[in-house]
């Protein structure tokens, strides 16, 4: 670049800042209204366009937020119905209880479980209500959901229930639906059958079945289980071999009501 | 037309900037002022003609969401562009310490103009923000000013000469 050109460079220079300095003291001096026009233009060219993607990205991320939250009550309210429905449940079976009690004219004491069976061959728990309660010996003991046992020793504070999964526990039932009496006893593999069923009696699968009442330990009516499995173990067998499918579920119970008679 | 170009690329740019990116990287109220430093760096690498003219642009558009004192950021920055033109021809500005030093007092200026003339009326208020604001976006500005050196350089970019 010659000294000329580099000449007509600089003045091109000077002269392009010369006039733009003009230009803004011009701006400066321009009445307002001028300056409002000028600067609408500059906001509506530059600021809103990337202020609306802002705003759009913004309203994406409270949306997503949004639905975070919700999700997440969606789920807490989920759980407090499954609360509810267990409440409603739980209601209905006490209610249905009350009921019991009334037409047998007794009453159920409440009762917490203070200690759970240790061995597998003693299926016993500890309650907190004794003698001093109104405990009494071979008295039904029922959760919410079924019987469970019957009062096999009673102390001051205390009282021992032996469960209807112990292997010396017996008691009374009848299949509502037939009437046919047996005996509820625990299986060897776990969980209850109910014994003395003829083979030629109809008991099936599904069928509800009640104490008895027989044998005076048991109130009879109090809901035991249904029939989950009917077999004849062998041509010559004369006894069915009924597995029974109980309501009370002895590996989680937490209430227990002792049924005792009013006086 | 490539300055053209590139000052419309830079006008955008600097608008993302200053609505969306600099509000997250403020440290105890200050931000980088980056437009001040492409300033610098557009003078050093392009000349001074396409640094007023996007002094100018910038100042309007920095200015708009105050028009009551439109013309004022365009007039402060050209004249630090005026200025950068000016003292490009003088020294040599390849160096990247050099080119940090340039921004920084740029910046500094430019903040301490600014605060001057939109505190007219308030002397104390301007000494207190040109201590805690002008200063401190200066460092700040020369911290993005290394950066922008560096890659300038890494790219191979030389400073502009006559």
């Amino acid at each position: 670049m010659n000294d000329t050109q580099l000449g007509s460079l600089k003045k091109n220079e000077l002269i392009i800042t010369a006039s733009l300095i003009f230009l803004c003291l011009l701006l400066i001096l321009v009445p307002g209204g001028i300056k409002q026009s000028i600067a609408g233009i500059g906001i509506s060219v530059f600021y809103l366009p990337i202020n609306t993607i802002q705003n759009k990205f913004k309203d994406l991320y409270n949306i997503r937020e949004r639905a975070r939250e919700l999700e997440t009550e969606l789920a807490e309210s989920k759980l407090k119905l499954s609360y509810y429905v267990d409440a409603v449940d739980e209601n209905k079976r006490l209610r249905e209880f009350l009921e019991f009690s009334a037409s047998y004219d007794a009453y159920l004491i409440p009762a917490e479980i203070v200690k759970r069976p240790e061995k597998p061959h003693r299926m016993s728990v500890l309650i907190n209500v004794g003698k001093k309660e109104g405990a009494e010996l071979d008295m039904a003991v029922i959760t919410p959901e079924g019987l469970a046992g019957r009062i096999t020793r009673v102390y001051d504070d205390g009282s021992e229930v032996q469960l209807l999964t112990d292997p010396s526990s017996r008691a009374s039932a009848v299949d509502v639906r037939n009437r046919v009496h047996g005996i509820i006893k625990p299986k060897a593999t776990g969980g209850l059958m109910m014994d003395n069923i003829p083979v030629h009696q109809l008991v099936a699968v599904n069928d509800t079945i009640k104490s008895s009442g027989l044998g005076g330990v048991f109130p009879a009516g109090i809901p035991i289980g249904t029939i989950s499995n009917v077999t004849v173990p062998s041509p010559a067998s004369l006894f069915l071999e009924v597995s029974i499918d109980p309501f009370a579920d002895f590996n989680r119970i937490e209430r227990l009501f002792l049924v005792a008679r009013s006086e | 037309m490539k300055n053209t170009l590139l000052i419309i690329v830079l006008l955008f740019a600097l608008s993302v900037w200053e609505i969306l990116i600099s509000p997250a990287v403020r440290i105890f109220g200050v931000t980088p002022n980056l437009p001040v430093v492409i300033l610098v760096f557009l003078g050093l690498f392009r000349g001074q003609t396409p640094a007023v003219i996007f002094a100018f642009l910038w100042g309007i558009i920095a200015d708009s969401p105050s028009p009551e004192i439109l013309g004022w950021n365009g007039l402060i920055l050209i004249l630090i562009g005026a200025g950068i033109g000016f003292f490009r021809t003088h020294f040599n500005w390849d160096n990247i310490g050099s080119q940090i030093l340039l921004a920084f007092f740029a910046v500094f200026v430019h903040s301490t103009l600014y605060f001057l003339v939109t505190n007219i009326g308030d002397p104390g208020r301007v000494l207190y923000i040109m201590w805690r604001y002008s200063l401190a976006s200066a460092v700040y500005s020369a911290a993005a000013a290394f950066v922008l050196s560096f890659l300038l350089q890494t790219a191979g970019a030389k400073t502009m000469e006559d």
